[in-house]
């Protein structure tokens, strides 16, 4: 059998409808089922055979998509038509479209029942055909017919679609997009499904998410309100989809995503590099990402940004999108950075503070201590932040432990002298308080210990009272010498002194003249000596007598001195003026009398004119009462003024101006005692001029 | 005649106050301890007690204060009077003295005529008219 007729056969036995058109449409062929179905025909012509012929031609002219299509015969059947072609002739098969058709509707249900809308894509991206599902849509699916993925959407998501398409064809891989379109309502979010087809074409399932979306900003809503967005990234297109939030966080109108499409833009160039090296590693590792930075927001501000991201991976594990949240965390940074801040700050005054301080939490663990506290100390090691107070101090003393436990229980405890005999022998003396610290809640967070290093302070002292001890017994040797003076010095002189009257009085006749002088002279001697020994007694005693202090009237006091030298007064016919004096001041009224009494006896004294004249005159110092006793006396010459003040010293022989040296002396004593001086001045009348001053109380 | 007992240990004193005495109307008779000491041996040894002590201060052994406050203690001795004679004119002791319970106290002095004063002036306040208990027994 001729291999011809075998296929004649076949074509004329099948079914199915076979025709041949020749390329200039003059022959045409066609097998008998074909013949049947269109009964007797004037002409076997393209017109005669189909009902568009038309469509059928235009088809023709375009044979490269070798794709089944739909034409009707002139008798008003569909079919299916596939079409191939050699030099000459084009082969189409068809077959009655009833059964596709059938499947058609059925496919056409399935769609239906999911808000989808499905398009059959050309690999150059052109819409076949459509399966127009529940999903709103602006456009209506017709209007897409015929038109290029190019001329629906914007370029930048056409490109990228376009991309995937042929992926999906060429990998006879099921691809999975997402982008957003702008509708008058808003940005519309999709998720496109690309399925490759058996006949070299593609179907994508596209699924309008806005609504999905809007039940999100509920999501969103709350999110705004602990100012997170959320994001995500579709790998392929780079594309990004933010949440509102994120433009409020950026400081962005949501017409400018445009301008700034990544956000990118608004984080410093180096940040910029760790947010790609993080999305890649996301990519790569799969794991999840944060990062906190520094952004410069659209509106010139500055605000802290925590972002976090996190794969989205497909069926078959493969990531395909970077999701995340994006929070505006300026506060808590901002507060975040105010306590380190503070810290940092609490810190360099510690460290400067010129005293040895140190701060230390619950485990007695340093937080900050000052320079003075290493040095003091003498702690050898830089930092000791963080170190253990007892081990850097192994060799503190046991009691020391419990008190600062008691501090962190919430005691203050203070110790104004402390001795450390620490483990080289040396001997620090502390002054110190222990306060516990207490955090924001008011929980004590350790404590704080301000310490003084007193060694010097009470060496002094412990030195000052071992001199003031080795004073007092010197003191009370001296007043036993003045009970020794007081006695056992004026015995044997008591006994001079009654035996030589004795022997005058019992035996002057035995005696010549030249005797009883003599027991004369020794009986003077020894009252004299009595005399210097009492003063010297007095001048002694002088020196530890405390007075106390009380009011006293000036003028009262003076007159009650006055009386006492009256019986001089007379004598010499002495004038005594008083000048500006005070009413009353607070002194020790004893000396300040005695030191009067003597000066105003020295003026008349040691005054040669017939009417000495003494003038008691007071000046108010700032923290001192000032007098003067103003006498036309002698006068002192200037090189002796110093040593008028020395006990026992005389510028006068005794028979011309009588005194045993000691008035002035004691005046000195009793003026220092009263926190003052003394000094002398020679006056215009030639005369001395003694001035004292005296604290004021 | 009346008993006074001299606590002193300076000889010269002894002398003096005899030779003061020998000058009054009074004539007494004395007996000398030349300390406190033997003062106290001699009231507690002896039935017969002095009607006057004239009593040193400073002295070696036992001192005038330190006799003083056994002799006013001792309930057979404590009325007799006790005349403190001494050099010292501290304040100190003379306040002590008299917190002893000392009946009088008199200071020596540096010139011979006022020492003759001052034991006028005792014997005739302790001595001439007094009336002084009776310890004869």
């Amino acid at each position: 059998m001729h291999p011809n007729n075998n296929l004649r056969n076949f074509f004329s036995k099948s079914n199915d409808f076979f025709l041949i058109i020749s390329k200039d449409y003059q022959k045409i062929e066609m097998n008998p089922a074909l013949e049947t179905a269109l009964g007797n025909l004037s002409s076997k012509t393209v017109q005669q055979i189909f009902k568009t012929p038309e469509k059928i031609l235009l088809r023709l002219e375009k044979p490269l998509d070798s794709n089944v299509q739909q034409f009707y015969l002139s008798n008003g059947q569909l079919v299916d038509w596939s079409l191939s072609f050699d030099d000459n002739y084009f082969y189409l098969t068809g077959r009655l479209a009833q059964n596709s058709n059938t499947i058609k509707e059925e496919m056409q249900s399935i769609f239906d029942a999911f808000p989808d809308l499905g398009f059959k894509m050309s690999p150059e991206g052109r819409y076949l055909g459509y399966y127009a599902g529940m999903t709103p849509t602006f456009i209506p699916p017709e209007a897409f017919m015929g038109k290029k993925l190019s001329e629906i959407m914007p370029p930048y998501i056409a490109e990228n679609q376009l991309a995937l398409l042929k992926q999906c064809i060429e990998k006879k891989a099921i691809i999975t997009s997402q982008y957003s379109l702008p509708y008058p309502d808003g940005l519309h979010h999709f998720d496109s499904k690309y399925i490759p087809l058996s006949d070299g074409n593609c179907f994508v399932i596209v699924r309008n998410t806005t609504d999905y979306t809007r039940m999100q900003e509920l999501l969103e809503e709350s999110q705004s309100r602990a100012k997170i967005g959320s994001w995500e990234m579709n790998i392929d297109t780079k594309e990004v989809f933010w949440t509102n939030e994120i433009y409020n966080i950026y400081g962005l109108d949501k017409q400018e995503k445009d301008k700034v499409y990544t956000g990118l833009e608004l984080y410093e160039e180096e940040d910029r590099a760790l947010i790609k090296k993080n999305i890649n590693d996301i990519i790569e590792h799969k794991h999840t990402i944060e990062h906190k930075l520094q952004i410069n927001k659209a509106d010139n501000t500055k605000a802290w940004i925590n972002t976090i991201g996190y794969p989205v991976l497909n069926a078959d594990g493969k990531v395909i999108k970077v999701r995340g949240t994006l929070q505006d965390v300026s506060e808590s940074q901002a507060i975040r950075l105010e306590l380190q801040q503070n810290k940092d700050t609490l810190q360099l005054l510690i460290k400067y503070t010129p005293a040895a301080v140190a701060m230390f939490d619950n485990d007695m663990r340093y937080i900050a201590y000052s320079d003075r506290w290493l040095s003091d100390y003498n702690v050898e090691l830089e930092d000791i932040t963080g170190l253990s107070h007892y081990e850097v101090f192994p060799d503190i003393k046991g009691a020391w432990k419990s008190d600062h436990q008691r501090v962190l229980e919430g005691e203050i405890y203070a110790n104004p002298e402390d001795k450390w005999t620490r483990e080289d022998g040396s001997v620090f003396y502390l002054k110190y308080v222990l306060r516990p610290w207490r955090d924001k809640q008011g929980t004590i967070g350790g404590l704080i210990m301000f310490t003084e290093v007193i060694t010097e302070q009470v060496e002094t002292r412990l030195k000052l009272e071992k001199s003031v001890e080795e004073l007092l017994s010197t003191n009370a040797e001296l007043e036993q010498f003045a009970y020794v003076a007081s006695h056992d010095l004026q015995e044997p002189l008591r006994m001079i002194g009654n035996f030589s009257q004795l022997l005058n009085k019992k035996y002057a006749d035995q005696l010549d003249d030249k005797g009883v002088t003599y027991l004369g002279i020794i009986f003077d001697a020894a009252k004299r000596m009595k005399a210097l020994i009492q003063n010297l007694l007095a001048y002694s005693s002088n020196s530890h007598q405390k007075e106390i202090l009380k009011e006293v009237d000036i003028k009262s006091l003076l007159e009650e001195k006055l009386k006492d030298l009256s019986l001089l007064i007379d004598e010499k016919r002495a004038e005594i003026k008083f000048q500006n004096l005070p009413n009353s001041i607070s002194c020790a009224s004893n000396q300040l009398g005695m030191v009067f009494y003597n000066l105003i006896l020295n003026a008349i004294k040691f005054n040669d004119k017939a009417t000495p004249v003494v003038t008691i005159s007071y000046k108010k110092g700032s923290d001192k009462h000032i007098f003067s006793v103003i006498d036309n006396g002698i006068g002192i010459e200037s090189h002796l003024r110093e040593k008028v003040f020395k006990i026992f010293q005389r510028l006068h022989p005794k028979k011309v101006y009588s005194g045993n040296g000691i008035g002035l002396a004691l005046c000195k004593k009793a003026v220092e005692q009263m926190g003052g001086e003394i000094w002398h001045e020679s006056n215009e009348s030639g005369g001395s001029t003694f001035s004292f001053t005296i604290i004021k109380y | 005649m009346p008993l006074i007992l001299h606590i002193e240990d300076n000889e010269g004193d002894i002398m003096l106050t005899q030779e003061a005495f020998s000058t009054t109307a009074v004539s007494a008779q004395f007996v000398v301890a030349y300390n406190g000491q033997e003062g106290l041996n001699y009231l507690r040894s002896e039935r017969t007690k002095p009607d006057l002590i004239l009593l040193d201060i400073n002295m070696p052994v036992l001192n005038g204060k330190e006799f003083l406050a056994r002799v006013k203690m001792d309930t057979k001795l404590k009325t007799i009077p006790v005349v403190i004679l001494t050099t010292s004119e501290s304040n100190t002791d003379i306040r002590e003295c008299y917190n002893l319970h000392a009946n009088a106290y008199l200071n020596k002095t540096l010139d011979f005529d006022s020492y003759l004063e001052v034991i006028r002036s005792l014997t005739d306040f302790w001595l001439k008219h007094n009336l002084y208990i009776e310890n004869h027994n």
